[in-house]
């Protein structure tokens, strides 16, 4: 177990150092930071002055070098476009975003995981169909349409919820709703599938037949098994508690980390996005990290592997 | 900062107890973007779509524009202003302007804020004095004479330091403001103290910027307590939020959604024809376009009047050319951009030898209204006369002047800053503009005119000197095209008695609200 | 693909009847797939042509006239001959990345599990490496590196998903590897690679191939989003996501610019979701 968590943390690690080195060749191979932080207009010697400034001039592999050196001594650096520490900018940021993706996480979990039981327990019911049909409405209309419409009728037509910004109480609902119903679809159709594969498995028919009451087999057996499968969809929902409503926080102009990242990226504004990209690597990883703790004890077969995954 | 936050929270709320009385309404305006710097200081954040909607409410320029007229020079933070010889200009300041930090608006402010700490240093970043010098190329220095009196003196002969004098660039600082506040540019860049009808209260940049009443305004008791830019980046959300009464203004709002928002009877969009021009921009070294009848058969190509009565709802305009009617002397009567003749263009295509080579079309996504739905009708109108233009979308302007590809032509836009050719067609395509810097375009006789008629006072000869400039920029050797005139609009709760000015400036000062 | 399918269902037909749903769902794809391939005799007009004098034509039968059927968009195009195109296109990107995902995927996974020590350890790297970097970053790099060519976008989208199609089969590979077939097989002295193609792959083909029709309606959906931050399909090419997206300004002066390209992307991906749904069931061995 313990050679187990020593390799995860190895990779982790090595996954974290691979996404920040991704990050930094693309963002400064892509175009010039001080252009798009000054402006087209702005002269040449004002361009290379800035440059010299950020150590824009360096050859890239010691602008590299130099930025490692500064993440070993804690320093995460600063942002370009604005001066001040990059990790100060995301972190007033990121209260914001989870005050969506959490609720959101929630409404995933209360909506999707019983709907999918309730599917799987009644397959081939017409309950099960509408659940089914329900859920993939819910994934495959694009987040941004389904907010806008949410807006159209709860907020111009009705009144009744504000359509973006984040100074009231109710400010969060529709975000929320826009991100949890698509989640929740896509939990539920995870959900369903696993119980099904478990219930059709021998050791169900057997504790079944031999007399065992069927709640009692669902509850004891079906679900600590199904559970397998739904868990890593979870764990990479709750990796994406960081960065995964970038859409939603445009739509209702919400000032998340989402936004955030996509105006650093367009800036070239590299200390800024790393430092979201840090921060996502490393919940992603972490997630990961206790999803297959969280198997080794649902299932000791596979302690020791990483898990098979689900489908 | 999270602190200083909270700090100027818990400041904040106090204030807001005691204005309990006060019945003037707290104001929110959707924006596209409130800057795209980060900063709010204008010697940075220069654009025209984002930042000078609020730059005006903030800080103030020596001399005054019309707002409710045709931008025309008004007294402002000066009351008059007269010339001591071609080369200075002599400013009578108002008396008792108050500045937002409580101190009364000196001769001292004034050349602190054209001074080395606040413009022209070394200790400035190196961008700010570059764009000071763009708006003051020749500037020398400004002397105090006495406390309500400052000379500008220039090097060189400039009859537009009246119009610099207007144009931003040149907004008043407090001196005492700016070295309290440490005196480095950084913290003062997000700090500005100034003159004008509202202070800054909070800035978080990409989010809000909120501004408070100066009740001290020179210019009268400003008419909101409190006004809040908001940045809602999607159209819709804008709209949805006006609609919604989360805003009382929408700004940004693109022509084709002007009947979405009209529909409602208690809203309106009001707005109209800004001194900005669409134009696109060619790099003259591209092998296909080499040749200036190319080029020329572009904008022959182009249905200029068709695009502004579908995209713009008719309430842009083709202008007469890189230039406004707004230079008075300066305007030259009977200038056209190039009519649209399929016709011609071919001929000229034939002429020049063109055989369907391709153009590189660089075009930023939305950047400018209606820009890729603009690009695309573009391309449409070039294919039908055999110009094999392609549209390459850009994320960022490094990617759209990126030399290699090779590029062909690209978007932009050019603005009059103030009223003279020198402020549009010499800054952006005479031998310091950018589309010379950055290697596009140059023309060694243009490079001689822009150089003369920065320092020529005969308006006559000026005057001739433009026009011939716009003969090559725009026939002999087309530098670019000129496409339409730009409009801005914005949506408003109807009873809200506020008027659109010919500007992006969204004006809430006293003079601009009631009847 | 299909040879496999049948190869590894055969066994266990039992019913042949097809479920109605199902039924249609497979009418609809196949309409979809022809549409996709005879586009170009289809589409009224070319995607470009414009008119500026007919823009925001509602369809016929909602004020609009007959030669629009589905209306016309912001720039006068006819929108019945774009979405014939973009389902082309949008089809090309899902099947083309669905392929390229799973092949990817299924080698990779296949790899980590022949070998496993620390061949495993890199392709459970490269895994986590996916699910950490945010899909815009990447779909930035591919755009500001190599343009938005289609074949590169495909590639690109290809990247999507691929590491579910690497957990499945290395974790189905390493069991099958435990029970007896497969080491029955290498007993006689079968080659690794015949191993894998004409024993294990077979038996798990069954569940990537379920794997596949979720991914491809995730495909679309992320072109949307991707369309919608400004990275999908550029145009003047066009896309279901990208007409969305584009058309989201739209929702109310002229939503139909935006309902005929939302609906296929809901009908379709419904279909393609009913009919992983009853493969599985059908190709399962476990399920009765």
């Amino acid at each position: 177990m313990l050679r187990f968590i020593g390799i995860r943390l190895g990779r982790a690690l090595l996954t974290v150092i691979l996404v920040v080195t991704f990050a930094f060749v693309v963002l400064r191979l892509s175009g010039d930071p001080a252009v798009t932080i000054m402006s087209p207009e702005a002269p040449q010697a004002a361009i290379d002055a800035f440059r010299h400034e950020w150590g824009l001039d360096q050859p890239i592999w010691v602008q590299y070098v130099d930025y490692f050196a500064a993440i070993a001594r804690g320093h995460l650096g600063d942002s370009m476009r604005d001066g001040r520490p990059a990790i100060d900018i995301v972190a007033e940021r990121i209260p914001a975003t989870l005050a969506l993706t959490i609720p959101a996480l929630l409404m995933k979990l209360v909506l999707g995981i019983p709907a999918g039981i309730y599917a799987a327990l009644h397959r081939n019911s017409t309950a099960d169909r509408a659940v089914m049909a329900g859920a993939v409405a819910g994934f495959t209309v694009p987040s941004f349409i389904l907010g806008l419409v949410l807006v159209l009728i709860f907020s111009v037509t009705l009144g009744w919820l504000p359509s973006g910004g984040r100074e009231m109480w109710s400010s969060p609902i529709l975000p929320v709703i826009t991100l949890g119903l698509g989640g929740a679809g896509i939990l539920a159709r995870f959900t369903r599938s696993a119980m099904l594969e478990v219930l059709g498995q021998p050791y169900i028919r057997t504790a079944s037949a031999k007399g065992l009451a069927w709640r009692r087999v669902v509850r004891g057996h079906a679900f600590p098994n199904a559970a397998i499968p739904t868990i890593t969809i979870v764990g990479f929902m709750v990796g994406s508690l960081i960065a995964g409503a970038v859409v939603v926080e445009s739509v209702f102009s919400w000032p998340g980390v989402g936004r955030l990242l996509v105006v650093a990226v367009a800036n070239r504004d590299l200390a800024v996005v790393q430092c979201i990209l840090l921060l996502v690597a490393t919940t992603m990883v972490a997630a990961n990290l206790i999803v297959d703790l969280l198997y080794g004890v649902l299932d000791p077969r596979l302690r020791g592997t990483a898990p098979a995954g689900a489908h | 900062m999270k602190r200083r936050t909270f700090l100027a929270a818990s400041l904040v709320l106090p204030r807001v107890a005691i204005a309990q009385s006060d019945t003037r309404p707290t104001i929110t305006i959707a924006v596209q973007k409130i800057a795209n710097t980060g900063t709010l200081d204008p010697l940075r954040e220069q654009s025209s779509n984002a930042s000078e909607r609020w730059v005006a409410s903030i800080l103030e320029t020596p001399i005054g524009r019309n707002q409710r007229g045709k931008l025309e020079r008004v007294p402002g933070l000066a009351t008059a202003w007269k010339r001591i010889d071609d080369r200075t200009v002599e400013l009578a300041l108002r008396p008792n302007v108050m500045m937002h930090d409580g101190r009364t608006m000196t001769a001292e402010d004034i050349a602190f804020s054209f001074g080395p700490e606040r413009m022209f240093g070394d200790a400035l970043p190196k961008d700010i004095p570059a764009v000071a010098r763009r708006h003051w190329p020749a500037l020398e220095r400004v002397d105090i004479v006495d406390a309500q009196t400052v000379r500008f003196v220039n090097a060189r002969p400039d009859i537009t330091m009246e119009g610099r004098l207007s144009a931003g660039g040149s907004e008043i600082v407090s001196k005492s403001a700016w070295i309290d506040n440490g005196g480095a540019w950084a913290a003062n860049s997000k700090k500005p103290v100034g003159t004008g009808p509202y202070k800054l209260r909070s800035f978080e940049p990409d989010v809000s910027l909120v501004l408070d009443a100066h009740d001290d305004y020179w210019g009268g008791r400003p008419p909101i307590r409190t006004l809040r830019f908001v940045e809602v980046g999607e159209t819709a959300a804008r709209i949805d939020g006006l609609l919604s009464a989360r805003y009382e203004f929408a700004a940004d709002i693109p022509p084709d959604q002007i009947a979405t928002v009209a529909k409602h009877a208690k809203f309106q969009v009001l707005g109209g024809l800004v001194l900005n021009h669409r134009i696109i921009a060619h790099d003259k070294h591209h092998p296909a376009l080499a040749d200036p009848r190319v080029r020329l058969a572009m904008a022959h190509a182009v249905d200029g009047k068709a695009i502004v009565d579908s995209l713009w709802a008719g309430r842009a305009r083709v202008p007469p050319g890189l230039q406004w009617e707004f230079y008075g002397p300066m305007f030259v009567d009977g200038w056209t951009v190039p009519k649209y003749d399929p016709d011609l263009a071919q001929q000229l295509l034939k002429q020049a030898g063109y055989k369907g080579d391709r153009i590189a079309y660089r075009v930023r996504k939305d950047y400018y209204t209606a820009e890729v739905a603009t690009a695309q009708v573009l391309a449409e109108m070039w294919k039908s006369v055999g110009l094999n233009t392609e549209i390459e979308l850009k994320e960022n302007w490094p990617e759209v002047l990126d030399r290699a590809g090779p590029r062909g032509s690209r978007d932009w836009s050019n603005s009059a800053v103030f009223d003279d050719p020198v402020s549009s067609i010499v800054n952006q395509h005479g031998p310091e503009g950018a589309q010379q810097t950055n290697g596009e375009w140059t023309n060694a006789e243009m490079n001689d005119l822009s150089r003369a008629m920065e320092s020529n006072t005969d308006m006559a000869a000026r005057r001739k000197m433009f026009a011939r400039m716009l003969q090559i920029c725009e026939r002999d050797d087309p530098a670019y095209l000129v496409l339409h005139q730009n409009a801005t609009f914005t949506a408003k709760q109807k009873a809200l008695p506020w008027r659109a000015p010919p500007s992006f400036y969204l004006d809430f000062s006293p003079r601009n609200w009631g009847t | 693909m299909s040879g496999l399918v049948i190869a590894a269902a055969e066994p266990r037909v039992r019913r042949t009847r097809l479920p109605p749903l199902v039924a249609i769902a497979i009418v609809w794809l196949v309409s979809m797939l022809a549409i996709a391939v005879l586009a170009d005799q289809l589409r009224p007009y070319s995607i470009t042509a414009l008119d500026l004098r007919a823009r925001l034509l509602p369809p016929f039968g909602f004020g609009g006239v007959v030669t629009h059927l589905l209306g016309t968009d912001e720039l006068g195009r006819d929108v019945l001959s774009r979405l014939i195109i973009s389902i082309r296109i949008s089809l090309l990107i899902a099947f083309g990345a669905t392929v390229i995902g799973a092949v990817l995927g299924t080698t990779l996974g296949l790899l980590a599990a022949h070998f496993r020590g620390l061949v495993e350890q890199l392709v459970l790297v490269l895994i986590d490496f996916q699910a950490s970097m945010p899909f815009l970053i990447l779909a930035l790099a591919v755009l500001a590196f190599f343009g938005n060519a289609l074949p590169l976008f495909i590639a690109l989208m290809g990247l999507y998903g691929w590491e579910r199609y690497a957990r499945i089969s290395r974790g189905l590979a390493i069991s099958a590897n435990a029970q007896g077939y497969a080491a029955a097989v290498r007993q006689i002295g079968a080659r690794p690679l015949r191993i894998y193609l004409g024993h294990v792959l077979p038996n798990i083909a069954a569940t990537l191939i379920v794997a596949a029709t979720l991914s491809f309606p995730e495909i679309v959906l992320l072109e949307s989003g991707l369309s919608f931050l400004g990275l999908g399909v550029q145009p003047p090419m066009t896309s279901l996501g990208n007409m969305v997206g584009y058309g989201r300004e739209y929702l109310t002066r002229a939503p139909w610019i935006l309902l005929a390209p939302s609906a296929t992307i809901v009908l379709t991906t419904l279909a393609v979701s009913l009919l992983g749904d009853w493969l599985r069931d059908r190709l399962d061995p476990t399920l009765g």
